[in-house]
């Protein structure tokens, strides 16, 4: 990049850095010396750099915490602790795992498929739905009782006959 | 990113970082701890801050450690790091307010904070038995920190990259990502910037 440099054969401003920064070699500075000490302009940039570079040496940082060091470990220390059991539980997650518990799961699945088929609407204890169906069975079953009592009281009658003593035949009418 | 052909000895130590070796991380962080802190004190002119994202910077290579390759020489590598957070860091209004009002107080000397409260001391730190020349002494140094802090975010860490990490213009272009040309380009109008707000300061010699 060239600078705002009147003079012919001026140099670019990358030149003026590397000079003012000490990175220019010898014979460049030389060079570079030689070219200000004659372009004015250059003068006052050579100048007004090297007093931005003096300004810029005055400014010390302020020291690093003593604790610094401590800090960054227990920060670590802190990462290390938690990505253990993390990876604990990716590696617990992780497909190959899964992959040998599959013919289980498969059959476990099936077994509890075979179970569902075999008790469906086999559930004790679980109320009928309302259907006239129910109450023809709940007739019919009254209708046995009542053929069952009176099947009772005929058999309590023959045993009554049975036991008591003959009587003539005229007064079986 | 481009091949490391002379043998770095960061690199090196960080390649037994990779197969566990803690005293080599040990090792970079007692050689990068301060320049990178100085680094960043600097960007973001709050101590306190620096030192966060210094932590975070390292806590960043240590976490990489397991697939780090020396494609790029490791100080560029851990200063891209460091300006990536510190950009992001000053891109926060919240932050860069912050940095304006501890600014403020710590040139009236009422910041607050260990490391804080060491800035302004350490500064004044002047062989100059002169109240007056130590208050001249920091007017002056506020004003560079003024005049840094006036800058981009970009051309401020290509300037500090530059005259304090003493890094190649190829380095800083890898650093914050962009062309050795956009550099060059960056630390033109930074100084241009530099000179016409410090160029004063020239004759008051012993800053």
């Amino acid at each position: 990049m060239k600078t705002n440099c009147p003079t012919p054969n001026c140099p670019t401003e990358d030149i003026l850095l590397d000079y003012i920064s000490g990175r220019l070699g010898r014979a460049q500075a030389a060079q570079f010396d030689a070219h200000a000490d004659h372009c004015a302009r250059c003068a006052a940039l050579r100048t007004s750099q090297a007093a931005v570079w003096q300004s810029l040496d005055a400014w010390k940082p302020a020291p690093v915490s003593e604790g610094f060091n401590r800090e960054l470990w227990r920060r670590i220390d802190a990462e290390e602790h938690q990505s253990s059991w993390t990876r604990e539980l990716a590696a617990a997650l992780q497909f190959s795992f899964w992959k040998r518990l599959a013919p289980l799961a498969v059959a476990m699945a099936l077994i509890v498929t075979a179970f569902m088929f075999d008790h469906t609407g086999k559930q004790p204890g679980k109320l009928q739905p309302y259907s006239p169906a129910a109450i023809v069975v709940t007739a019919s079953e009254a209708d046995q009782l009542n053929r069952a009592l009176d099947d009772i009281q005929l058999l309590d009658e023959v045993d009554a006959t049975a036991a008591a003593p003959a009587q003539p035949s005229s007064s079986v009418m | 990113m481009e091949a490391v052909l002379s043998p770095d000895l960061d690199a090196q130590l960080m390649l037994r970082v990779r197969e566990g070796d803690d005293e080599s991380f040990r090792m970079l962080l007692d050689k990068h701890r301060n320049p990178l802190v100085h680094f960043l004190q600097r960007m973001v002119q709050d101590a306190g801050a620096s030192e966060e994202l210094a932590q975070e910077v390292f806590l960043r290579i240590y976490r990489a450690r397991t697939s780090y390759e020396p494609s790029a020489k490791f100080t560029t590598w851990m200063f891209r790091i460091a300006s990536h957070l510190a950009l992001n860091w000053m891109r926060d209004e919240r932050h860069e307010r912050a940095a304006v009002r501890l600014d403020g107080a710590r040139a009236d000397g009422s910041g607050s904070g260990a490391a804080r409260d060491d800035l302004p001391a350490r500064q004044l730190q002047d062989k100059s038995p002169s109240v007056e020349h130590s208050l001249v002494c920091e007017i002056r140094l506020q004003e560079i920190r003024d005049s840094i802090a006036s800058l981009p975010a970009k051309q401020r860490a290509a300037v500090l990259m530059h005259k304090y990490e003493e890094m190649e213009y190829s380095q800083i272009a890898q650093a914050l990502e962009c062309s050795e040309s956009a550099v060059k380009s960056l630390l033109f109008r930074a100084y241009e910037t530099l000179r016409a707000r410090l160029a004063h300061l020239a004759t008051g010699a012993g800053i």
